[in-house]
């Protein structure tokens, strides 16, 4: 048995554990399906001379990718088989929460981590430790919050990129117990979104270098705003709204009517 | 997933060029390899369409009618000592669909260059 028809047996067993307890024609239809497709592959990968171990991590690679739209498709015929939607019908405000709900636990992650990025120096004193890891925290944040913007108007996949790596920092607070179990389903969820939208060819429209170095510029200067309201007190805030209210009022007198 | 009668994803897209084109080239129908390796070769090399993702789309264009389905001669799978293969073929209305998307998008029809397998 060659690499290949290992990676093979395990897409089988995997699709034989998603398609379980669901109506056998369904079922042997997805399998049948899919058994034709691996045999192909391999078929294939010997006429050109691929590697079995280059076919084996091809086939595996497309089974991974194509979890996420398995379960959804698991989901949809259990639906089907029991008469209800796949998605909750009626009010439009509970269809959009199934659609969308970690990204309201996204967004509470993001609040939570700038919030307390502020907080923690704050009650804890400030120290190199306290300022430097609420200045992470908060970008962290900011990083999150500005993934849900960049995913709902640019890229998907960018966007669900932002989210996961701002969510990381919730995970090491395992002793409070509500931190790692608002980031972890929220990573898991943008990592699920990503490998969909990416396995759907959708590709959005990639932010531009400039767009890339103003995010990267708002993330910078939150955290430089975070530490500095941190060491120098909170009402270093009043001269920096000021410098920005100037700056914004220069650049719309500059700009041609 | 709601969506507005006519629209389609990229991959809906790809899958709809891709059958045309196969027809194009010969081939009446295809089964799911053949398009993943169809769309993975064209307009450039990228990797195949993940099993779930694919068999989905295909799954989904059948029940809006823009696809429709049969499997092959059992016969002629065990002759040649292989799986059956679920054949797809573009319907009519699959046509029609992808030339209003392509029109729409100021995409010109058919991609160059596929070969039936």
């Amino acid at each position: 048995m060659s690499t290949a028809d290992r990676a093979a047996a395990l897409v089988a067993w995997w699709v034989a554990t998603y398609s379980h307890h669901l109506p056998s024609e369904v079922a042997e239809r997805r399998q049948a399906e899919l058994a034709s497709d691996l045999w192909e592959q391999r078929a294939y990968g010997r006429l050109v001379g691929a590697p079995a171990p280059a076919v084996a991590l091809s086939i595996l690679r497309r089974m991974t990718a194509g979890m996420p739209a398995d379960l959804r498709w698991r989901h949809h015929q259990l639906a089907a088989t029991r008469g209800r939607p796949p998605v909750p019908g009626g009010r439009p405000v509970l269809r959009t929460l199934a659609r969308n709900w970690w990204l309201i636990l996204a967004a509470l992650v993001g609040l939570f981590e700038v919030g307390f990025g502020v907080a923690i120096p704050l009650e804890e004193g400030t120290s190199f430790d306290t300022v430097g890891g609420g200045a992470i925290l908060a970008a962290a944040g900011l990083l999150v919050l500005g993934g849900i913007a960049v995913r709902r108007q640019r890229s998907r996949i960018t966007g669900d990129i932002m989210i996961a790596v701002g969510a990381v920092p919730m995970l090491p607070w395992l002793w409070m117990i509500l931190p790692p179990l608002l980031g972890l389903p929220v990573i898991l969820a943008a990592a699920f979104d990503m490998a969909e939208a990416r396995s759907l060819g959708e590709r959005g429209t990639s932010l531009a270098a400039r767009e890339r170095l103003v995010l990267a510029g708002v993330v910078l200067l939150g955290a430089v705003l975070v530490i500095t309201l941190l060491v120098a007190g909170p009402l270093i805030v009043v001269p920096i709204l000021l410098g920005l209210v100037v700056y914004v009022g220069l650049r719309q007198r500059r700009r041609p009517a | 997933m709601r969506r507005k009668p006519g629209t389609l994803l990229p991959l809906e897209v790809d899958i709809l060029e891709a059958g045309l084109e196969i027809r194009r080239a010969g081939g009446a129908r295809f089964h799911g390899f053949q398009l993943a390796k169809a769309i993975s070769d064209h307009p450039g090399p990228r990797p195949l369409t993940a099993h779930g993702t694919l068999y989905k789309a295909l799954q989904r264009l059948e029940e809006a009618g823009l696809l429709e389905s049969q499997w092959e001669d059992p016969n002629i799978a065990a002759t040649e000592g292989r799986p059956r293969r679920r054949l797809y073929a573009v319907t009519g209305a699959g046509e029609r669909t992808l030339a209003a998307w392509q029109a729409r998008h100021g995409r010109a029809p058919g991609r160059p260059g596929l070969e039936p397998t």
